[in-house]
């Protein structure tokens, strides 16, 4: 009886790997992958293909299925104030466009936690879930993070909001941004501060994020390049909201000028104890915190201030017309890169119906590789300005200024 | 009497006593034995074939339910090396089986448990409660970064291999281990969790600000993979099983360190540290040795971490990380390998799981269900693990038995 | 000298806010020996409390003329009910199954609660932060340089407010000597005839008043409610009770006042992204030398 007991368990678990062999040989023997009806080059059970080789497959979105667009972007702990309008924003461009021939069009949000981790997760997923391409990630960090993984599926990826220089430090295959280089920004805000606003002295604060943090160093540098003083630079934490010491310290310092990077919640917090402790130096942020909610948030001491919100087309009559139908569908105001966010998936989806073809039996085939080569070539009139990128994936300038705003009766007006 | 009988009933409706006397009942019968015995063997392979055609299923991951439920049934019983031979082909299995996504998660849950187990030293062994283990796991992963990433600050980059750098960031988390240890000796309790909680800020502040070495926020990048016998471990899959060997080394020497002599002391000093001293234990010796271990563990899964991502940033190693790794820890039950396992599973992969869940039922209609609410679900999941099963879903044999025991006592009235 | 007075008034102003939900913190552990990980959360619900109580009276102008004493008192009224609810629920559902089980199973569970109730929150305002009406002129009193808001005076007076409320509350009430009871020996004081169950729900809604209140006198200062808003000075809350000496009341409030100082302080030294350095590293050295706090009991058996 015991070694009835004891034998039973072995033979099992001889059943049981002999069973499993079995399984790996006919995982091998035959592409497992088709339940999801796209064969990403890099992720076969065999290994890795590496990204440079080509051969990146081709997706096909059988007859009668929509086209998944995938958007990664934050739904979760307070950076979700910025994620959510990015999602609205790339969900309703699918619903304005409707279909590419014939086939209709469906988002696939995903929470990538503003950090390198969770993009990653969400690229994962993305990349599973068998999307045609990808708006997002949201932060810089994340998206540097989220790179790699994109590019081994040969997935086309437009960032509307990740403006770090190092995200496009080195060329990633796929890899395509809307949102302007901080590079680009940092120097024009400079330049505009220390010319146009003849402000010479300078306090910087950032909030010690990938944005922030990477944002001030370009501005001091362009700004210390023109001949302007950076008086002192100054940090605040994300998530605190209480920076009276940091405005005690600013207060005893002389300056023209408070500089911020970062975004609304600590933005509009260091604006208002600035005003509330009486000190007088001007204040000035960057598009981390271009939203109607900065100013709500402020209790007034916004007014006055600068935005720079990066290069945009003089012509707004695109932007105006989103910022309508945005406010028709989700009865809110337009929230910051939502519309970074709507060209974003509104190059994507013409890149898209550029290269789709419909085979013989009425299913859609669109192959990866000549996507990205299509979005290389985007001349495109978005409601941001003119769209164009170069080699690196960056945004060009054309036909636009940067452009800056001031807050005036409670509103962004634009000065230039 | 009224107040009897309502006592009677919310114990009865306990669902935790019910699943217990449900699994007891069952096992005084001889076939329900048999199948409690060794129904998993045979549920195995089935199990393993249907998960690898994964299809959805409520929306939620077949594979992933599958794994769970077979990795609860194989870890519970007390099934010894066949057990764990199942297991390990399962783990190495499966993942062929899975895509992107799911091995992502897969390298995830493996990395994790690998820092369950190093902590598991710390709390589970040793009953030390440590609230910043992040600090180990940024010492090994910011060590691999900055040696061998081209483009990091220190200027120090000399391209040294991974399997150089692994030893060299346990041994550095090691020394900071006992770094941390020595002010915090006299330590007991939550003064010690507090203190260890500020050592983890401290250091990821440092990294966020000292940008000279570091590169700060922006953050270390274009990390390279490591290479085994001239082919690049390229991807979360193939990293899988570095972790994965990681995990089960740790598990070993883990468990053969707890039954020596170091583990009984480590056993002495968590019951009573004084009497432990008073009977000759070396109580700091034998508790920096603790914090040691612990932290070599973390340093190793830190360099790991850092090659999979390719990037890192002082942000991906905030609180959440400790407080994640002693919540798999406690959840899978304290003082067990196997448990912190299973703590792993449930902790890392039920959030990224959940990202799939919806309802379709009848007339409910929820869509996004998972997307927008997943980390409520597993807030309230947390709390009903915890109250359903307060000692961990798989308490160490000899911690169940104390508790057993322990029932009557008062712990407070110990002084 | 004025800037450094202005510090100091920063300083005891965040110091004060971290000591009254370091009362909580202290409070809990003192009869339960644990650490409630979701009272920064109740602190948070306070705030949000305090938002919808506010922009509701909003509408009804005629009650905040001037001098919104009344206003202000139903909002801080209203936080502390809200807060008091929840914090009971959290210690029926969550915290009483655990009450024997082993001492980290509540701590794990407290984090379960708090991830919750941040990620419900979260959903319900749709990570908008919610900004409150101006119930104050956002001015303050100039005595030289140094400025003192009227809302920083409130926060001020009430927290010192609430701090001597509890103490007494502690000191010279039956059901304060029924906590205290407990907190010393929890079988001697079942076996005195103290109701343990009712004491502990007096300690949980005491600390659960003491942060509601506090999150609408923050918000009042702060402006705005965020979901994520409670972390941060849960986590200050609690080194500022440890600090002090977990378990001791008098404790957490020095606690508090000293964290708040030394991190204003230490912002005018090293900047403000080294003030959590410094905090940490000054309370190492504190539990260096006592290792059972500023105000700690000596417990050398306690593990």
């Amino acid at each position: 009886m015991t070694i009835r007991t004891r034998m039973l368990p072995r033979l099992l678990l001889l059943t049981a790997m002999l069973a499993a062999m079995l399984a790996v040989f006919s995982a091998c023997s035959d592409d497992k992958d088709d339940k999801k009806s796209t064969t990403p080059g890099a992720t076969t059970a065999a290994g890795t293909t590496p990204p440079a080789s080509g051969g990146a497959g081709t997706i096909t979105v059988k007859k009668g299925d929509p086209i998944k667009i995938g958007i990664s972007t934050t739904l979760t702990t307070d950076n979700a104030q910025l994620g959510i309008p990015i999602r609205d924003a790339a969900l309703l461009a699918l619903k304005t466009k409707g279909t590419i021939k014939g086939f209709s069009l469906v988002g696939d949000p995903q929470d990538d936690g503003c950090a390198g981790p969770a993009s990653v997760t969400a690229a994962n997923k993305l990349i599973s879930d068998g999307v045609v391409a990808v708006m997002g990630p949201m932060c810089s960090g994340g998206t540097v993070a989220a790179q790699d993984p994109y590019a081994a599926a040969s997935m086309l990826v437009v960032s509307g909001s990740a403006t770090a220089v190092n995200v496009t430090a080195t060329a990633k295959k796929g890899f395509f941004r809307v949102a302007w280089n901080d590079a680009t920004q940092g120097g024009e805000m400079a330049k505009y501060v220390y010319t146009t606003l003849g402000k010479k002295n300078a306090i910087l604060v950032n909030d010690q994020s990938v944005y922030g943090k990477g944002l001030m160093d370009v501005f001091k540098a362009s700004f210390t390049a023109l001949g302007g003083k950076v008086v002192s630079e100054e940090a605040v934490t994300v998530g605190e909201k209480d920076f009276s010491p940091t405005v005690t310290k600013i207060k005893g310092q002389t300056a023209d000028i408070v500089v911020f990077g970062g975004f609304i919640a600590e933005g509009a917090t260091l604006v208002r104890q600035l005003g509330e402790a009486g000190v007088t130096a001007t204040f000035m942020g960057a598009d981390g915190i271009a939203d109607q909610k900065y100013i709500d948030q402020a209790g007034g001491k916004a007014e006055g201030s600068y935005v720079s919100r990066g290069p945009k087309a003089v012509d707004t009559t695109k932007y105006d017309a989103f910022a309508a139908a945005y406010t028709a569908e989700y009865n809110k105001e337009v929230g910051q890169f939502a519309d970074y966010a709507t060209d974003a998936t509104n190059i994507i989806l013409a890149a898209i119906e550029s290269v789709a073809t419909v085979d013989g039996s009425g299913n859609l085939v669109i192959d990866r590789d000549e996507l990205i080569t299509a979005m290389k070539v985007t001349d495109y009139a978005g409601t941001t300005g003119q769209i164009k990128f170069n080699d690196k994936g960056d945004r060009v300038v054309v036909g636009a200024v940067n452009e800056i705003d001031q807050v005036t009766d409670g509103k962004l007006k634009r000065l230039q | 009497m009224p107040t009897d009988a309502l006592r009677s009933l919310a114990t009865g409706l306990d669902p935790g006593r019910y699943w217990q006397r449900g699994a007891e009942a069952l096992q005084r019968t001889p076939t329900g034995a048999f199948i409690v015995r060794y129904g998993h063997y045979v549920a195995l392979p089935l199990f393993a074939v249907a998960g690898g055609l994964g299809p959805s299923y409520f929306g939620i991951r077949m594979t992933f339910a599958i794994l769970v439920l077979v990795m609860y049934a194989l870890l519970r019983s007390r099934s010894g090396l066949f057990g764990l031979a199942l297991l390990a082909a399962m783990l190495v299995y499966l993942p062929r089986q899975m895509d992107v996504f799911e091995r992502g998660i897969m390298f995830d849950i493996a990395l994790y448990a690998l820092l369950g187990i190093g902590l598991n030293v710390v709390v589970g062994y040793a009953g030390l409660l440590d609230l910043g283990y992040v600090a180990f796991f940024a010492s090994g992963a910011y060590l691999y970064a900055l040696i061998s990433a081209p483009e990091a600050g220190g200027g120090f980059a000399i391209g040294t291999s991974f399997w150089i750098v692994l030893p060299m960031a346990m041994v550095l988390a090691a020394l900071m281990g006992i770094l941390l240890g020595l002010p915090v000796l006299r330590l007991r309790g939550d003064y010690l969790a507090i203190v260890t909680l500020g050592f983890g800020e401290i250091i990821r502040i440092m990294i966020n600000n000292e940008d000279g070495l570091t590169n700060g926020p922006i953050g270390v990048f274009s990390i390279p993979k490591p290479h085994f016998g001239g082919t690049e471990l390229s991807g979360p899959f193939e990293l899988y099983f570095v972790v994965l060997a990681g995990c089960f080394l740790a598990a070993f020497a883990s468990e053969r360190i707890r039954d020596s002599r170091v583990g009984r002391a480590w056993e002495a000093i968590r019951e009573d540290e004084d009497v432990a001293s008073a009977m000759g234990v070396n109580t700091t010796a034998y508790k920096l040795m603790a914090f040691a271990i612990g932290a070599a563990m973390g340093g190793a899964g830190g360099v790991v971490y850092s090659a999979k991502q390719s990037a890192v940033f002082p942000s991906d190693f905030n609180l959440d990380v400790s407080v994640n790794v002693l919540a798999l820890v406690i959840i899978g039950g304290m003082g067990n390998v196997r448990g912190v396992i299973l703590g792993a599973m449930l902790l890392i992969g039920l959030p990224e799981v959940l990202r799939d869940f919806s309802i379709d039922f009848a007339f409910i209609h929820l869509d996004n269900l998972g997307a927008d609410y997943r980390l409520v679900i597993f807030g309230a999941a947390l709390v009903a693990v915890m109250v359903l099963r307060p000692e961990g879903l798989l308490p160490s044999r000899r911690r169940a038995a104390e508790l057993e025991r322990g029932l009557d006592l008062e712990p407070t009235t110990v002084t | 000298m004025q800037e450094w007075i202005q510090l100091l008034i920063d300083g005891v102003t965040i110091g004060g806010v971290y000591a009254v939900i370091a009362l909580g913190y202290t409070l809990v552990y003192g009869v339960l020996r644990m650490i409630n990980f979701a009272h920064g959360e109740l602190f948070m619900m306070g705030a949000f409390t305090g938002y919808y109580t506010l922009t509701g009276f909003e509408n009804h102008s005629n009650l905040n003329d001037s001098v919104p004493v009344f206003t202000i008192a139903v909002a801080i009224l209203m936080g502390m009910v809200v807060a008091v609810v929840l914090a009971l629920l959290m210690e029926r559902v969550a915290y009483r199954p655990l009450r024997n089980a082993p001492r980290l199973a509540p701590l794990i569970s407290a984090i379960g609660v708090s991830i919750l109730l941040r990620n419900i929150m979260l959903r319900v305002t749709n990570a908008e932060g919610k900004v409150y009406p101006q119930v104050f002129p956002r001015t303050g009193v100039d005595i030289g340089e140094i400025r003192l808001l009227y809302v920083q005076i409130l926060l001020l007076a009430l927290s010192g407010l609430f701090l001597a409320l509890l103490y007494l509350f502690i000191q010279r009430t039956k059901a304060g000597m029924a906590i205290r009871a407990v907190a010393e020996d929890r079988n001697t004081a079942s076996l005195m005839g103290i109701n343990v169950d009712r004491t502990i729900m007096t300690t949980f809604a005491a600390g659960a008043a003491l942060a509601g209140a506090a999150g609408v006198v923050y918000g009042m200062f702060v402006t705005t409610a965020t979901s994520g808003m409670g972390f941060i000075p849960g986590i200050k809350a609690f080194t500022a009770a440890v600090l002090g000496g977990i378990g001791s009341v008098p404790g957490a409030m020095a606690g508090g006042y000293f964290l708040g100082i030394s991190e204003a302080l230490s912002t005018k030294f090293f900047g403000a992204q080294y003030k959590d350095v410094v905090a940490f590293v000054l309370l190492v050295a504190v539990l260096i030398f006592r290792p059972w706090g500023l105000f700690g009991k000596r417990e050398d058996r306690r593990a």
